[in-house]
């Protein structure tokens, strides 16, 4: 019983691991089409992060944190930094 | 099954080999299919795992002795739900779980990031893999959970779990420690991979934030469970004693807690590169640092698993972490530069960073005295111990500076805070602060002890900062959608996960520490022998020994007391406090005697907490003296009943015959005579007013304690849970829309 187990188990283990190497072309080609560039992932975290910027000063100003004057200054330069960077995921699309 | 379990262990081990070659290959080569099949290979490798602690879990619950793991830390009269537990009792099983624990977690990380991160992901598989190679080899060769006996040699009975082990606690901590342990892995590899790769930009810092939030929360969970089991299981009235293995976990949850603050400022400003990366390295080091001082003997403690020959393959490890991470950071420096520099020490960078540095401090001076005996021995040849009074006058000023650190971030603006904003921000919580200050001045004698009132002040602080914050927060959004105040507060929060998560656990930390602060420094605890009818006077509660108790079970032996609080004549609570003794396997103790093992016994504690309060009792030491007399006569006595009809046997038969000799046995009421006996001696506690040594503690707000962890957890729960798909979606289109005006 327990070398049929063990059999079972080396069988799938061989099947899981080898299943990405007996189709090499299919997989990339799957890979390519659902995933994409990992700059262009970093700059969609780096939107996303500046996004986040954006709502926490808006946040700081609404709490009290941040005087009229500091946020206008604050909210301009990150927006313009959030402006950058969607500038370059146009350019990398 | 033996076999079948070394045997996955072996495979197991062959497949985490195979995935560090598939991964690095397929990183260096471009080759998606073997960055795939590597990351397969982790999933294999969970599930071998997986089958494997599932086989060692069967053996100890079907009692299978054959296993040296089972005959050693379970027998047949454990409770099934502790036999369940008992695997990671021992070093073989704990190794076993550590492995699993590791797969399981890197899967579903790896799962989870199958589609980003793609160059920096294939050297954390290999880094994850390459720890799990390292405790399978240990697991396959040094400490096997399924080495066997022979049939000749298979045990009839276990020695049996220790008793200070089977507590509800030990079901879920030890676990979770691992848990909290393994998933430290993954923010340590995913570092790795981006220094080895020099991608250092925004990604991999947003994925491991989550997943260093997802370790610290375990881990913490699991050292305020190990807390909750020192309080009520080991007899010594303390949650945390500053042991060796205690500060082991606490060392890395401090690095991480520093990460998660600092990690913002690398987000927001891009700054503090180095120190980021290097704190997480760090994490991962004292994690594994850790795991060596349990496993390998190297200091003492009661949590440890003994003297062992684990040591030098730990120290190994450790040095090529430490000489890689460095080597890494050195190499990939000019990358790690800071894009930004703080403004103003004013401001929430400022904060942060001050923070870190406390934080960074108090692990260094953990480590320092965790490690000062042995580095004492090396110097000068002599051991010297140091306890709980060397850790306080370091600990105690860092944790109020890290309060008052706790208080004043969350109020103070990024980048430059204003005199008008500090004016706006502070004057309500620091007021709050002193009238706390002042009313626990006037109103208690608390002025005696001006560092448990600062922690009063300052928690306060603390807590009217958050409740400021979150009234601002909720005005501020009904003021836009007149929602009412509940709603308004539930979406503000939901919006905003992780900046309250983190406020959340902000008062739990400051409500932990006021508890802290109060129970260790206005504690009144009494050592003392009473016999029934006695009393003792302590902090005003009057503690009154009724009657001995006594419960005899196939499982233990339980003799305690009944005790009786009162308060200026008034009835407060009863308490039952008792120790039980579990039956020894060693022969040597006799055939009476073996029930009566006062070295393998627990504690059961008697206990009142409440909000402000806790009464805590303990019998220390149930005397056995006066029926040592009875214990030593029945030894004899039974012995020479099992001797003669074992000769008798012998006569008869021929040979020795363990079946016959059996049947015997229990036809002649041999067991049913012995445990007669066994009640006998045990119900002469009851009837005589023998003389018991209590601890009695009387302890204010110990409640708060683990109220506040509760709260840390759920605010760490709620800064770690994701906001839902659609919600971030129209987040993302609402400041899209906003910043995308400024494209035209």
């Amino acid at each position: 019983m327990a070398y049929v187990v063990l059999v079972v188990l080396l069988l799938a283990v061989v099947f899981v691991v080898s299943t990405p190497l007996r189709s090499p072309a299919a997989n990339q080609g799957a890979e390519q089409e659902e995933t994409r560039s990992t700059a262009r992932r970093d700059l969609e975290a780096a939107r996303d992060g500046k996004y986040r910027e954006i709502r926490d000063a808006e946040l700081d100003h609404q709490t009290g944190k941040l005087s009229d004057a500091d946020f206008a200054a604050v909210d301009a330069a990150l927006r313009a930094e959030a402006v950058e960077i969607l500038r370059r995921l146009d350019r990398s699309e | 099954m033996g076999q079948l379990g070394r045997a996955i262990l072996l495979l197991g081990l062959c497949v985490a080999v195979y995935g560090i070659g598939a991964s690095i290959y397929g990183a260096r080569s471009g080759r998606r299919d073997w960055v795939v099949s590597g990351r397969r290979a982790m999933y294999s490798l969970s599930g071998l795992m997986i089958v494997a602690f599932a086989l060692l879990e069967i053996a100890f619950v079907r009692n299978d002795f054959a296993f040296k793991v089972v005959a050693q830390s379970s027998a047949t009269t454990i409770p099934t739900f502790y036999k369940m537990a008992a695997p990671w009792s021992s070093q073989q099983g704990s190794l076993l779980l550590w492995v699993t624990l590791l797969s399981l977690w890197s899967s579903i990380v790896l799962y989870i990031t199958r589609k980003r991160m793609r160059e920096i992901a294939p050297w954390a598989t290999a880094t994850l893999l390459g720890f799990a190679t390292f405790f399978l080899s240990l697991a396959a060769f040094a400490a096997n959970p399924f080495d066997t006996f022979s049939a000749a040699q298979t045990p009839a009975q276990g020695n049996g779990l220790d008793p200070l082990l089977m507590h509800p606690s030990m079901i879920i901590h030890p676990p979770m420690l691992y848990t909290g342990y393994t998933l430290m892995a993954i923010p340590f590899s995913f570092a790795l991979g981006a220094l080895i790769t020099g991608k250092l930009g925004s990604e991999w810092i947003r994925d491991t934030r989550r997943f260093a939030l997802a370790a610290w929360l375990a881990l913490g969970i699991g050292i305020i469970l190990g807390a909750r089991w020192s309080y009520t299981e080991l007899g010594w009235g303390g949650y945390w004693g500053w042991d060796a293995v205690e500060n082991a976990a606490l060392m890395p949850w401090l690095m991480i807690t520093a990460f998660i603050h600092s990690i913002q400022i690398q987000e927001k400003r891009g700054m503090l590169k180095v120190w980021n990366v290097s704190l997480v390295l760090l994490s991962g080091v004292l994690t594994v640092f850790g795991t060596f001082l349990v496993r390998s003997g190297f200091l003492d403690s009661i949590h440890a698993f003994g003297a062992s020959t684990l040591g030098i393959p730990f120290l190994g490890l450790l040095a090529l972490m430490l000489v890689g991470t460095v080597s890494l950071i050195i190499y990939r420096r000019p990358e790690l530069r800071s894009d930004d520099q703080i403004d103003s020490l004013l401001s929430r960078e400022a904060m942060f960073l001050f923070q870190n540095l406390v934080l960074v401090a108090l692990v260094f001076v953990i480590f320092w005295i965790t490690l000062f005996p042995k580095i004492s021995q090396l110097i000068t040849g002599t051991q010297i111990s140091v306890g709980p009074p060397a850790f306080t006058p370091f600990v105690v000023p860092l944790a109020l500076l890290l309060v008052l650190l706790t208080a004043i971030g969350p109020m103070i603006s990024w980048r430059r805070a204003t005199f008008a904003n500090l004016r706006s921000n502070f004057v309500g919580p620091v007021s709050f602060g002193l009238i706390v200050l002042i009313l626990v001045l006037i109103l208690t004698d608390a002025g005696r002890k001006p560092l448990a009132v600062a922690m009063f002040a300052l928690g306060a602080f603390v807590i009217a900062g958050v409740v400021q914050e979150l009234y601002r927060g909720t005005a501020a959004r009904r003021a836009m959608t007149k929602d009412s105040w509940p709603a308004a507060l539930l979406a503000l929060v939901q919006r905003n996960r992780r900046r309250y998560g983190g406020y959340l656990v902000h008062v739990g930390v400051a409500v932990l520490l006021i508890g802290i602060a109060a129970s260790s420094s206005f504690q009144h605890s009494r050592n003392i022998w009473l016999r029934p009818g006695q009393s003792v006077r302590l902090d005003g509660y009057v503690f009154h020994y009724i009657r001995p108790t006594e419960t005899a079970t196939a499982e233990r032996i339980s003799l305690g007391s009944i005790v009786d609080v009162t308060q200026n004549g008034r009835h407060v609570v009863t308490l039952n406090t008792y120790r039980s003794m579990y039956p020894s396997t060693n022969p040597s103790d006799g055939v009476i005697g073996r029930f009566f093992d006062s070295s393998n016994a627990d504690s059961t504690i008697g206990l009142d907490a409440g909000p402000f309060q806790d009464i805590w009792s303990v019998v220390n030491s149930s005397n056995l003296t006066p029926v040592a007399g009875d214990i030593n006569k029945g030894n004899s006595l039974f012995a020479n009943y099992y001797n003669a009809i074992h000769n008798a046997i012998l006569k008869k038969t021929g040979h020795d015959s363990n079946a016959e000799f059996n049947r015997v046995l229990g036809a002649s009421r041999f067991y049913q005579l012995r445990d007669d006996a066994v009640d006998d001696i045990a119900r002469q506690y009851t009837l005589h007013p023998w003389p018991v040594q209590f601890l009695f503690i009387v302890d204010p707000l110990v409640s708060w304690l683990w109220f506040g962890a509760i709260i840390m957890a759920f605010g760490g729960f709620v800064a770690l849970w994701p906001m839902p798909f659609a919600a971030r979606r129209r987040e993302l289109a609402l400041y899209r829309a906003r910043v995308t005006r400024e494209l035209a």
